[in-house]
């Protein structure tokens, strides 16, 4: 479900796939959007989410994989 | 040549003029991903792109470019040059992979080494081959795809110049529509897929190309490449990352994305493949999910560690484990969307569509038998 902030319009997750080196901290930020398939690669949801905690999950990744399209 | 020195648009008479008659043909790209042409070459306008001749066809089975580029190379040039000019390009190269025949044939040829482009040599590696891997590459990095959040030409994920990638085969009718016309390209075809194309048919160990065009029945083309296709047959349509089908469901079905799309399948970068009547098709899939897991890049996990898991689920199936379908069935499903290119997508797919036209094969395997009379029979 989205969940809108004051600021406005929700976020959806993308992933750099190359960059992406399966730390899997993302999934335990937000994991309503966020499931680890079984080598800890993460699997997206893309419905978008309240961008706070996009933000949060963005911020999480060690290696900066993670970045927030607009909706 | 006029430079657009920033997103302007107004754009000069020949562009104007190059692009409406290639979206009013409907010429779509022919290297596997059927975008449509105009589009791309538009989305390039103003940003003084390299163009990049794709004449790498990485796929084992195909040799529709190679026959252009020996053999009938002028149309290609035409169209590289009307692209080149239309888009101010910077520079034209013309992406060979190593050693290849293209390759070698180059400065023998006059009418190739006289249109001075540059060669892009790439390794001879599947994935090398893919349009990102070649800018890569150009940029001096390694013949590995890019993560592309936007497309090459409009810099992918990095800091990379415009690049402009189109087919061999792409850039060969754009030459043809420009010698005979748009009304002669959509004469051929389907309303959806329109224009003349060329196809490789691949059987017994030999390749033969032909024009052809959407909507012919896959029988009529196999049998215009003057091979027959066995009721006990099957085809692989669209190379090592498309899919398979019964000869019995294939026969007669037009060959078009709107007729195989609810089979799982396409038309691709137009390879079509009769199987041996004596080999079984479940060896021969192994072997090729083994030749897709060994050419992944080994950049993205799901591709790095689910190709070749699949590939082990698949030989285990074949020898008679019957919970390797389950792992197998749950393994493909998360393949596709889950790498930078779509090298896992093409092996799912590969899988995806043996398991839907071999069930009796795999069956039989499951009880211990085959039924065909293969040298590397599996076993348990």
């Amino acid at each position: 479900m989205t969940m809108i902030n004051s600021r406005g319009s929700a976020a959806v997750i993308d992933v750099d796939r190359i960059r992406c080196a399966g730390r899997s901290l993302c999934a335990v930020v937000l994991p309503e959007r966020i499931a680890l398939d079984e080598w800890g690669y993460p699997i997206i949801d893309a419905t978008p989410v309240d961008p706070d905690a996009a933000a949060e999950a963005v911020r999480s990744c060690p290696v900066r994989a993670l970045r927030l399209r607009p909706r | 040549m006029t430079v657009i020195t920033n997103a302007a648009k107004t754009v000069p008479p020949i562009a104007t003029g190059l692009l409406t008659m290639l979206a009013t043909a409907g010429l779509t790209g022919r290297g596997g991903g059927s975008f449509p042409t105009a589009t791309k070459i538009e989305s390039a306008m103003g940003r003084s792109p390299r163009l990049i001749i794709n004449a790498t066809e990485s796929e084992p089975d195909s040799a529709k470019d190679a026959w252009i580029i020996r053999t009938d190379p002028e149309p290609m040039l035409a169209g590289a040059a009307a692209v080149a000019s239309t888009v101010a390009a910077s520079g034209v190269w013309v992406a060979v992979h190593r050693g290849s025949a293209v390759h070698r044939g180059w400065h023998a040829d006059p009418r190739l080494s006289s249109s001075g482009h540059r060669l892009l040599i790439m390794p001879t590696r599947y994935v090398a081959g893919e349009a990102s891997s070649l800018v890569s590459r150009m940029d001096g990095g390694l013949a590995r795809p890019l993560d592309k959040p936007v497309p090459l030409t409009r810099g992918a994920g990095g800091h990379h110049p415009s690049a402009l990638v189109l087919n061999a085969e792409t850039l060969y009718w754009i030459g043809q529509i420009g010698l005979h016309g748009v009304d002669w390209f959509s004469a051929w075809g389907t309303s959806q897929q329109p224009g003349p194309r060329l196809v490789t048919v691949a059987a017994g160990g030999r390749r033969r190309v032909l024009t052809s065009a959407a909507g012919t029945p896959i029988g009529e083309i196999i049998r215009q490449a003057g091979f027959s296709l066995p009721e006990s047959g099957a085809v692989q349509l669209g190379g090592y990352g498309g899919g398979w089908m019964k000869a019995a469901q294939a026969r007669h079905l037009p060959w078009s994305d709107d007729a195989l799309s609810p089979h799982g399948l396409g038309i691709g970068s137009g390879i079509i493949r009769v199987t041996d009547a004596h080999e079984c098709p479940l060896s021969l899939v192994a072997r090729q999910l083994s030749f897709l897991a060994a050419e992944s890049a080994g950049q993205c996990g799901p591709c790095m560690f689910g190709l070749p898991a699949v590939a082990d689920d698949w030989r285990q199936l074949i020898t008679g484990s019957a919970p390797a379908r389950q792992r197998l069935r749950r393994r493909l499903g998360l393949l596709p969307g889950r790498g930078a290119c779509h090298h896992p997508d093409g092996a799912a797919r590969n899988a995806r569509t043996a398991l839907a036209a071999f069930g009796d094969e795999v069956d039989r395997h499951l009880a211990g038998c085959c039924g065909y009379d293969d040298p590397e029979r599996v076993s348990a």
